[in-house]
């Protein structure tokens, strides 16, 4: 894969204009997708530590589902929010708290909340939701990358823009600078990776708040196995009454 | 995180896993089935022991069954809380001096340890609580809230026993929850308490149906949670709005028909209303004059009077800008709720009454039964028909302060509540202080009460 990799980033990166096809920044971003989360439907069980001026400050769990057609599903597996689900269909946000028969319906700003949003556990594709460009290439800790430039494409994505740094050797995702509406810088995302069933993934995602300073989360991916909930799951009405195991 | 979201959109007392601080009026001591009127009144030990025991019977069963399945599959969560208070008495009150007579008033505290468990499709929800004040026995309890048990065959679910039934969309009112209404005004409210019911539920993508019969063969019982009723409640999402349409029928109301919708506009701005309508309805009767002219009741007044065309409305907000900070604004019309006159009417009597006190000719113990037979007037969901409430969260980390105030238009009284929680890994620390208070004559002005600082500690396994 990886010199037909390099072939397509080459390409782009000299073609005039700096602009690569629509489609080939797709194709790109799928394959940058992959070393998160394999095509197709899946279970991640995920760690959340938040780190404060390099001391765990914090560390909670979660499971998510996640379907194509923008569609997941985060129930909370820590003690202190144990029975909390959120869903994310497209643009739109609900959640059901224990002992509660009715969801209830969140902005898109709310998934925003906390050190690691709703939206980073959740959102672990770029491909639905992002388009864009090669603007460019730079060296990210040593490592020779592309440099794109993506729009979001959807109105509820968690980040309206992010300039994602791809490894020119294989596109796996080296960095991520995530903004806001404001144009804000709000984060950075750097991205840890393993050998995992014999393949090189990404175990780890690193984000550094660039707002408020000394604030780290770490979102680790501690296992992906393919899944896919029957439909009824991502209706909101029925999560009140049923959690997948 | 998710529960950032949760402590930002949801202000829900009585749901696991809040604070319900939120929440804009204490009644204290407030237990369902238990009146300001009746604080020394005991259940009887026997009926205590039977839910004791009922509860310690379905924990057992459910282990046991877990235990023969597969334990793997057990989901099982604790949450263990106690909530201290103590109140500055509002001695302009008429009412002051039976506060203490309806539990009001002093230094008191709640808790209760609650156990979740659900194994395939059986799910269960029991609690222990104690009440206690200083000076009296502390008082247990045991409660099963919920016991039951869904079922899926053929695309259809079907659930039977015991479970909560909520459908609404608003915060401060819920006029769609027609089967059981949540405490909306408590401070640290016990986990609700379901009802017993059989549900038939069918599923689309984007659409859901909900046929429910509750408390079967009970007819028209004493209290309106436990009448026997037949509900459907239809679901439709459409883009980003939900659309909720109830309609119930018991004997006591008759038909009961309401809609409710929630809608998020752009990126931080959720709209949310409510409405039901009922053609015969009931409300406390405002004791304002008793029979004859005389000043005091020998028995207690009639509680309850019939009204027709019943409306109950919600309107409100969740603005949501960024950087942690969630804005909730409501406005609406309880029709449970009294009118400035007729608070002002009570008011009046009850100063009638408290000018007896220290009258030889007239026994003290009488004149504090009838004020606290009319402090009963204060223990329902909205003191006043017509209400606006905000507030104002921040999340900064670990803390959320939070700001809110009730407003009743009407006669210009109001409850202001200040309050900061603290989440760790394991619990949630809340405290606050609650003021109440108004024009003189308002309804929150009459309160025996003018202050309550408060805290609570929760601790989740």
């Amino acid at each position: 894969m990886s010199r037909t990799v390099t072939l397509a980033l080459a390409l782009a990166v000299a073609s005039p204009a700096s602009g690569a096809a629509a489609s080939e920044v797709h194709a790109l971003l799928e394959k940058a997708d992959a070393y998160r989360l394999d095509p197709g439907a899946a279970r991640v069980s995920v760690r959340v530590e938040v780190h404060k001026d390099g001391e765990l400050d914090k560390e909670r769990q979660y499971l998510v589902y996640w379907k194509p057609g923008r569609r997941s599903l985060v129930l909370s597996r820590s003690p202190v929010e144990r029975g909390q689900k959120v869903l994310m269909l497209g643009d739109d946000f609900w959640i059901v708290l224990p002992s509660s028969q009715r969801p209830i319906r969140i902005t898109p700003a709310q998934k925003l909340l906390g050190d690691a949003s709703t939206g980073d556990i959740a959102t672990m594709t770029w491909a639905e939701d992002y388009d864009g460009a090669i603007s460019g290439e730079a060296e990210v800790e040593g490592v020779a990358c592309v440099r794109l430039d993506l729009a979001a494409q959807h109105r509820g994505v968690t980040y309206k823009r992010i300039e994602l740094y791809l490894a020119r050797a294989d596109a796996r995702p080296v960095q991520a600078d995530l903004y806001v509406a404001s144009e804000k810088l709000a984060k950075r995302a750097t991205f840890e990776m393993g050998e995992i069933d014999g393949r090189r993934r990404v175990t780890a995602m690193r984000i550094a708040d660039r707002i408020q300073r000394g604030r780290e989360t770490l979102i680790r991916y501690l296992a992906r196995s393919p899944r896919s909930l029957p439909d009824e799951y991502y209706n909101p009405m029925f999560l009140t009454r049923h959690e997948p195991d | 995180m998710a529960s950032d979201a949760a402590s930002s959109a949801a202000l829900e007392p009585g749901e696991a896993g809040s604070s319900g601080a939120a929440a804009p009026l204490l009644l204290a001591d407030h237990q369902p089935g238990r009146r300001v009127l009746q604080p020394d009144v005991h259940h009887p030990a026997p009926a205590r022991w039977t839910v004791v025991r009922t509860a310690a019977a379905a924990a057992l069963a459910l282990l046991g069954s877990a235990r023969a399945l597969d334990l793997s599959d057990l989901d099982l969560a604790v949450r263990i809380w106690t909530a201290p208070e103590a109140s500055r008495s509002n001695q302009d009150s008429p009412f002051a001096p039976a506060a203490r007579l309806a539990g009001l008033g002093g230094e008191r505290g709640r808790g209760e340890a609650d156990l979740r468990v659900r194994h395939g499709g059986l799910g269960a929800e029991m609690s222990a609580r104690s009440t206690a004040r200083r000076g009296e026995e502390l008082r247990t309890s045991g409660l099963v809230n919920e016991l039951f048990y869904e079922a899926d065959l053929l695309g259809q679910h079907f659930t039977i026993g015991k479970k909560v039934a909520s459908w609404d969309v608003g915060f401060g009112l819920r006029p769609l929850d027609v089967v059981q209404q949540a405490d909306r005004r408590a401070l640290h409210p016990f986990a609700l308490e379901g009802v017993p019911l059989v549900t038939w539920e069918l599923f689309g993508e984007s659409w859901a149906v909900t046929l429910l019969y509750a408390n079967p063969l009970r007819g028209r019982a004493p209290a309106p949670r436990d009448d026997e009723s037949v509900a459907l409640h239809y679901y439709q999402r459409l883009g980003s709005a939900d659309l909720h349409a109830v309609g119930r029928y018991s004997r006591r109301t008759r038909l009961q028909a309401g809609a409710s919708t929630a809608v998020v506009l752009g990126d931080a701005l959720e709209l949310h209303a409510s409405s039901r309508y009922q053609r015969h309805g009931e409300r406390f009767a405002m004791p304002a004059s008793l029979a004859g002219g005389a000043p005091l009741a020998a028995s207690e007044p009639r509680a309850t009077t019939a009204s027709a065309d019943v409306l109950a409305a919600l309107l409100g907000f969740t603005l949501t800008p960024g950087l942690g900070l969630s804005v909730v604004g409501e406005a609406w019309l309880d029709p449970a709720g009294g009118t400035a006159g007729e608070w002002s009417a009570l008011g009046a009597l009850a100063e009638r009454q408290r000018a007896l006190l220290g009258d030889p000719a007239v026994p003290s113990a009488a004149v504090l039964a009838n004020l606290a037979w009319e402090l009963r007037a204060f223990d329902r969901p909205s003191l006043l028909r017509e209400n606006l409430f905000l507030r104002v969260s921040w999340k900064k980390d670990r803390f959320e302060p939070t700001a809110d105030v009730l407003y009743t238009p009407a006669d210009g009284g109001f409850v202001a509540t200040a309050a900061v929680a603290y989440q760790g890994e394991r619990t949630r620390l809340d405290g606050g202080l609650r003021l109440f208070g108004g024009r003189a004559g308002s309804a929150y002005r009459l309160f025996p009460e003018s202050a309550i600082l408060y805290a609570a500690l929760q601790v989740f396994f």
